[in-house]
């Protein structure tokens, strides 16, 4: 313990006489380890106000006595309670001394941890009873969405507590969330409620003491997280619970009967269930895998379904116990598997019709009221066959986000596409189900290719512009000519150029510039070394036409033309041209040509071939990915409609 | 919340990323060495042919394939 903590107190129980420790100042409430009495503090001493329920273990990593380390401060575990919400889900409310004295707030639910403490100036509140999942309430300065808006009863406590408080009175509660964990609570059995700000927790941002530390208490044993095994209530065959602390509801997996389960209590719940009619989930009741890095166990299945202009479309939900606390879901839709994970709704934001999460948009994809049509095994909520939610579902291949609402809470589900070999991976000796069309959330199997093609074209890109920058280009000869229709393909004018010199290890280009109208030259040619006898031949035309034609002016061809080989060897060279021009009205004036020598002038024969053979791929992929997206969207409520369906 | 997009590469993918490197490669060698795509090709004629075609006039020897006469 601390340097600031007051020296421990030990009190007697006014119910059993059992020593009993109030060790702070700041206790309101002490809880009798032997008789569960809850002790409330007062003027004349210890009061008992009432006998706490059985504490439900949920393989909590706290536990009362617990010293460790949080950041930079370290916390002792005082106690906790046990609230229950409206559909039976119970969670842990840790109580924890910081060093400075004061308290903080731990909520553990499903294996998620919520650090938060009470907000001295507390803000004006609208009525609890008015907030709606969705809606948004500014505190401290930050937009927190409602996440839920339920009723909950302290069922169960130990330790020591630091507000005062009536076991199973209802009270109400709102459950906030901001981006990046921020998380609040807004607290109604207290009058203005109170309001608690904090920050989501991974596990890994605990430090806990070293095995043999004196100031922690050893963990509890635990016991009640093993599997409980109960009979049906209707058919008499057994029904296994492997994870009572958490499951508030079983089905029988024979003959489909619903039950309700408290702290592994199983009873029946009269009209609850429906017969399975010899349906067998992929997945067998207790088959263990490991998914994305998580020992996961298989609970419960759910057949559900929207009916769409008379067309029913089921699809499987597999719920997944993960080992050290909290669920998934297996989704199995056409043969299309995805696994969802809850995310708190203020990691989402509604732009327009579309939703983002962790700066990725996501597209609407589909609106409806889905069905639960069979539920077998057990659930933490409770699921009613029969009964329907409103949900909604956003894509970005590989994910979905969906959000579901059933009266005053609203859950979202974050999913990602997971492959059949992953699966089979994950639970070895299952088949993974043939898919059906592109699912939901199938990724294009070529955005890698994509990509390759996107660097490959700013590569050459690259490539190319450096080569034109940094070109050295120097004219070396020129030679000019007046060719006349005598200079033909059987007698052409021949013209010798001067002797030039090639520094070697660049390309040369001959350019030619007439002034030809209404007919063609063409120019054979050679460059020719003058020592090495090294010959590079060479063919160009320039040719031009006009005319008029329907009252419209036409053109075609160009008065330049160029023709550029690979670099020759350095050293003396000539070149020779022999000229030919095409018919041409009697008269025609000789046409100028004028042909120059460049060395050092890149060609443009690679970069076309480069930049043709990266654009055939991207083309193909576009078009596939297009498809691919078309062929997404047919299952989706809000269709990719093409100018050509319409 | 990150959210990780990154898909496997497909067995199509690694292949066109090798000829995408290829080709760059291939590219890139060309523009270093100065040399173009298509080249017509080149002939190297033999010193006794040279005095056989075009002129002798101290500027060197001009050999035009498949040309053998002129003005």
């Amino acid at each position: 313990m601390t340097d600031t903590q007051a020296p421990p107190e030990t009190v007697r129980c006014p119910a059993c006489r059992s020593d009993v420790s109030l060790d702070l100042e700041t206790t309101c409430v002490t809880v009798c380890a032997r008789c569960l009495s809850v002790l409330e503090r007062s003027s004349v001493g210890l009061r008992a106000i009432g006998v706490s329920g059985r504490l439900r273990d949920h393989g909590s990593k706290l536990y009362t006595g617990l010293r460790f380390r949080h950041k930079r401060s370290y916390l002792n575990v005082m106690g906790r309670t046990q609230p229950e919400d409206g559909s039976g889900n119970r969670w842990d409310e840790w109580y924890a001394e910081q060093d400075d004295g004061t308290w903080a707030w731990i909520a553990e639910d499903q294996g998620r941890y919520f650090l938060t403490q009470p907000l001295a100036d507390a803000p004006e509140l609208p009525p609890l009873d008015t907030l709606q999942p969705g809606e948004r309430v500014r505190l401290q300065g930050v937009d927190f969405t409602v996440d839920e808006r339920d009723e909950g009863r302290i069922r169960a406590a130990e330790g020591q507590i630091p507000f005062f408080f009536r076991l199973d009175e209802t009270y109400t509660f709102v459950d906030l969330s901001a981006p990046n964990g921020q998380f609040a609570t807004l607290d109604g059995s207290h009058d203005p409620p109170r309001v608690y700000l904090g920050q989501e927790l991974s596990p890994a941002d605990f430090v806990f003491p070293h095995v043999g530390d004196p100031t922690s208490r050893p963990p509890p044993p635990t016991g009640e997280k093993t599997a409980v095994e109960a009979k049906c209530g209707k058919c008499t065959k057994s029904i296994q619970i492997r994870v009572p602390a958490e499951t508030v509801r079983v089905f029988c997996p024979a003959c489909g009967q619903g039950h309700d389960v408290d702290s592994g209590t199983v009873t029946l719940a009269r009209g609850v269930g429906r017969d399975p009619a010899n349906r067998t989930p992929l997945l067998a009741f207790g088959k263990q895998g490991v998914l994305e890095g998580e020992k996961v166990t298989v609970v419960g299945w759910m057949r559900r379904s929207v009916r769409v202009e008379g067309v029913v479309y089921p699809w499987d939900e597999y719920l997944l116990a993960v080992d050290g606390g909290g669920f998934r879901w297996l989704v199995v839709n056409r043969g299309h598997l995805t696994v969802g994970r809850p995310v708190p709704a203020g990691e989402v934001s509604p732009v327009g019709d579309e939703v983002e999460v962790g700066g990725a948009s996501f597209e609407r994809f589909s609106r409806g009221q889905p069905v639960v049509d069979l539920a077998l095994g057990e659930f933490n909520w409770r699921v009613n066959p029969g009964e329907s939610s409103f949900a909604q579902d956003w894509v970005r291949a590989p994910y979905a986000i969906s959000r579901e609402q059933q009266g005053t809470e609203a859950n979202w589900v974050l999913s990602k596409h997971l492959e059949a070999s992953a699966f089979e991976a994950a639970f070895p000796g299952v088949r993974a189900p043939s898919a059906e069309g592109v699912g939901m959330t199938e990724p294009f199997r070529h955005g890698f290719a994509l990509r390759v093609s996107l660097i490959g074209a700013i590569v050459a890109l690259g490539l190319f512009l450096f080569q034109q920058v940094t070109a050295d280009r120097r004219e070396v000869a020129q030679v000019s000519a007046q060719v006349d229709s005598s200079a033909s393909e059987a007698e052409p004018l021949t013209v010798f150029g001067p002797e030039f010199e090639l520094e070697g290890g660049e390309p040369i280009t001959i350019q030619v510039a007439s002034d030809v109208t209404q007919t063609w030259v063409f120019a054979n040619g050679a460059v020719a070394g003058v020592e090495s006898g090294l010959v590079q031949p060479f063919a160009i035309e320039v040719s031009r036409y006009s005319g008029v034609e329907s009252g419209e002016s036409w053109s075609e061809g160009s008065p330049y033309a160029t023709a550029t080989f690979s670099a020759l060897p350095a050293g003396k060279y000539t070149v020779q041209f022999a000229f030919m021009r095409g018919p041409a009205p009697p008269m025609a004036a000789p046409t100028s040509v004028t042909a120059r020598i460049i060395e050092g002038d890149p060609g443009l024969g690679w970069p076309i071939l480069v930049f043709c053979l990266l654009a055939i791929a991207p083309i193909v992929l576009l078009i596939l990915r297009a498809a691919h997206e078309r062929r997404r969207f047919e299952h989706s409520d809000f269709p990719k409609v093409t100018e050509d369906d319409s | 919340m990150k959210l990780d997009f990154k898909t496997r590469p497909s067995r199509f993918a690694k292949f066109y990323a090798v000829a995408v490197s290829v080709l760059l490669a291939l590219y890139g060698n060309a523009a270093l060495r100065g040399q173009e795509l298509f080249d017509d090709d080149r002939d190297t004629v033999p010193s006794e042919e040279r005095a056989s075609y075009g002129r002798s006039s101290g500027v060197g020897f001009i050999y035009i394939p498949g040309y053998r006469g002129g003005k």
